[in-house]
């Protein structure tokens, strides 16, 4: 049984119009997506911009209404909230975001940001919670005068880890990391990602790890989902998706990515006209009426793309 | 018009800025050379100072509380010493600023095409049947398919590609010699960000400007510029060629910077990407003399250094700040992870 099981999940926004504003259509952020992620992995899910795929991630963690489908956590459905509670949910779950800036509450010092999981879910007195908070600066490297400073006396990088702090506080066993580092400078991505594998194999906690950078995503996770317009267009191992990539969406993602090797300029730079020119002539066979992706269909064991059965018969050819 | 004619020459450019009635260097000592037909990378982290050196060269600093020395000549002028009404001039037609963030670059309230001729009122004595003619070939020049829909719209209704697009028009609208783009891709999607780098090249071979290319993203420099400056901490600490500066990096910056990007190649659990120690200081605790870059270096000894460190000539045209590269290594892994 994977840690997590999300089974045809939809989240839909209503669209309101008209004299009596009723509903007239619907944005299908998200539109039936199935994943899993198993016990100390790094699930990576890549999208660009309007993809869904900080949507799901909100799903998941529970602070997004879900349309229809199921989020089951330990064979649990959490979208009922009475059985949330029973497995502790809101306590295994926890989230980081992208902005540290505005995701720590500027008026409160570091010792109240961090303790706050903390005081809702583990009842410690004054000098336990002290010495906890403690700890948790130690983990992610920040110094013990850091305890009374407040978020805007921190740099980017720090000010992420205490928001990295503040997550792992209640010993959680999944995260929700939704860009983590895209607001940072390359320096200091390196330390936080260095960080997140360091309480990874220290703890043994499970990351669901969206981002829109494939070149961090190919560092941190084994497995990955792309997604588009609210729908997985193509699932894989990091080898899948980065040697072989089948759908055109991800074909055309990965030749985007400029690479830092001078020489392989001109080369790349053929790679992505050709690969433009094939999204613009061959886009619609790779969509449905509707112009989003098509239900995913396996292709070997770990390997499953969006594309009608006939059409992955020919390109295995 | 001739390839690779110097352009614009910063001649020992230092910026400082007051905080608590002290000034503070931003940037120290820059020289530079922008030339014809080429495009000139400026990279670093962010407060490094290469959005200061922008704003410098354009003059848009509040003069109260800025000192500015040094030269930046330009078409036999030094633009340091020109007044307000003279850069006026210059501003948007000899020099044309692309922003990072195309949102609140561009006026909510004000029609795409307005916007875009704004320039052209301000420079031009062109009828409006002419502007709006030169409106739709700067459209259809950024790769916009519907220029005269897209003349018609606000801000709000294009995406952020589109939004970025609008911004490249203006900037050269007025056929600029020097286009100054700072971060024009980073609010946008990779496979947009490779469209407007696109866009950019292409203008540059039509308009034959020079373009100074300021970005943290090391990636996009190695895929689109002809040359590269390192900046650290408000100093250039490396420049050449681009293959130079990628293939053949000397500086302990430029190498510890290229080591920590993700290569792909790692384990997902075990393998670590090398942080460079320590941080960057802050504006006010700036190092005055010696080498900037030692404090995070520290297991290099302190006489690798100078004590005010000069650019060294490594190559025809690469050059590096201060002699420790000569002596600079990297500590072994089990070391930095002690």
């Amino acid at each position: 049984m994977s840690l997590v099981e999300i089974k045809d999940l939809k989240v839909h926004y209503p669209i309101r119009s008209g004299f009596l504003n009723r509903v007239t259509d619907k944005v299908k952020a998200v539109d039936g997506i199935n994943l899993n992620i198993e016990a100390g992995e790094t699930y990576g899910l890549v999208g660009e911009s309007g993809s869904g795929k900080s949507t799901t991630g909100k799903s998941v963690v529970g602070l997004e209404k879900i349309t229809s489908g199921s989020i089951k956590y330990k064979g649990v459905d959490i979208t009922n909230v009475s059985a949330r509670r029973n497995v502790n949910y809101n306590q295994s779950v926890q989230m980081i975001f992208q902005d540290s800036l505005s995701s720590l509450n500027p008026r409160k010092r570091v010792l109240d940001i961090i303790a706050e999981p903390l005081r809702n879910f583990q009842h410690l007195s004054t000098e336990e919670e002290k010495i906890r908070v403690l700890q948790l600066l130690e983990i992610v490297g920040l110094s013990p005068e850091s305890l009374y400073k407040y978020p805007h006396q921190f740099s980017g990088g720090q000010r992420q880890r205490i928001g990295i702090a503040r997550a792992v506080a209640t010993n959680p066993e999944l995260i929700i990391a939704d860009e983590p580092v895209s607001a940072l400078d390359l320096s200091v991505q390196a330390q936080v990602l260095n960080f997140m594998k360091k309480i990874q194999r220290e703890f043994g906690i499970s990351y669901l790890f969206i981002s829109h950078d494939l070149g961090v995503v190919r560092h941190m996770c084994q497995n990955i989902a792309i997604m588009n317009k609210g729908r997985l267009v193509e699932v894989g191992t990091r080898e899948d998706i980065y040697d072989n990539p089948l759908h055109i969406y991800t074909k055309r993602l990965l030749a985007a990515i400029p690479e830092v090797d001078v020489s392989k300029r001109q080369e790349r730079q053929q790679q992505r006209k050709q690969i433009e020119k094939m999204y613009n002539e061959q886009a619609d066979q790779y969509y449905d009426e509707e112009g989003l992706a098509y239900p995913l269909v396996q292709v070997s064991p770990t390997h499953f793309v969006a594309l009608p059965k006939e059409q992955i018969i020919d390109q295995l050819k | 018009m001739e390839d690779g004619q110097e352009l614009l020459e910063l001649n020992d450019i230092s910026t400082s800025f007051k905080i608590d009635g002290q000034y503070y260097d931003a940037i120290s000592h820059i020289n530079l050379t922008v030339k014809r037909d080429g495009i000139l990378a400026i990279v670093g982290e962010s407060g490094c100072g290469k959005s200061t050196l922008a704003t410098t060269i354009m003059g848009l600093h509040d003069t109260d509380t800025t000192r500015i020395s040094g030269q930046a000549l330009f078409d036999g002028q030094d633009l340091l010493k020109l007044d307000d009404k003279s850069m006026n001039d210059i501003r948007g037609a000899k020099i044309g600023m692309i922003f990072q963030d195309p949102l609140s670059a561009l006026n909510p309230l004000k029609r795409i095409a307005d916007q875009i001729s704004e320039g052209l009122d301000y420079h031009t004595t062109m009828t409006s049947d002419e502007k709006h003619a030169r409106v739709m070939e700067l459209l259809s020049q950024v790769g916009i398919v519907n220029p005269e829909r897209t003349a018609r719209q606000f801000p709000h209704e294009l995406s952020g590609g589109m939004r970025q697009r609008v911004i490249i028009a203006i900037a050269i609208a007025c056929k600029p010699d020097i286009i100054i783009a700072d971060e024009p891709t980073t609010a946008l999607d990779v496979t947009i960000q490779a469209q407007i780098l696109d866009v950019l090249r292409g203008i540059q071979a039509e308009n034959h400007a020079g373009i100074i290319l300021i970005t943290h993203d090391l990636g996009v420099v190695a895929e689109t510029a002809d040359e590269v400056a390192v900046m650290y901490a408000g100093e250039v600490v490396e420049r050449g060629t681009t293959e130079q500066v990628f293939n053949n990096p000397q500086h302990p910056y430029t190498r510890s910077l290229l080591r920590s990007v993700p290569q792909g190649n790692q384990d997902v659990t075990h393998d670590d990407l090398y942080v460079i120690e320590g941080s960057v200081p802050s504006i006010e605790r700036m190092p005055q003399t010696g080498d900037r870059f030692a404090p995070r270096i520290p297991w290099i000894p302190a006489e690798a250094h100078e004590e005010n460190p000069s650019m060294h000539e490594v190559a025809p045209g690469h050059q590096v700040r201060c002699t420790c590269y000569q002596q600079f290594y990297f500590k072994s892994l089990e070391e930095t992870n002690k």
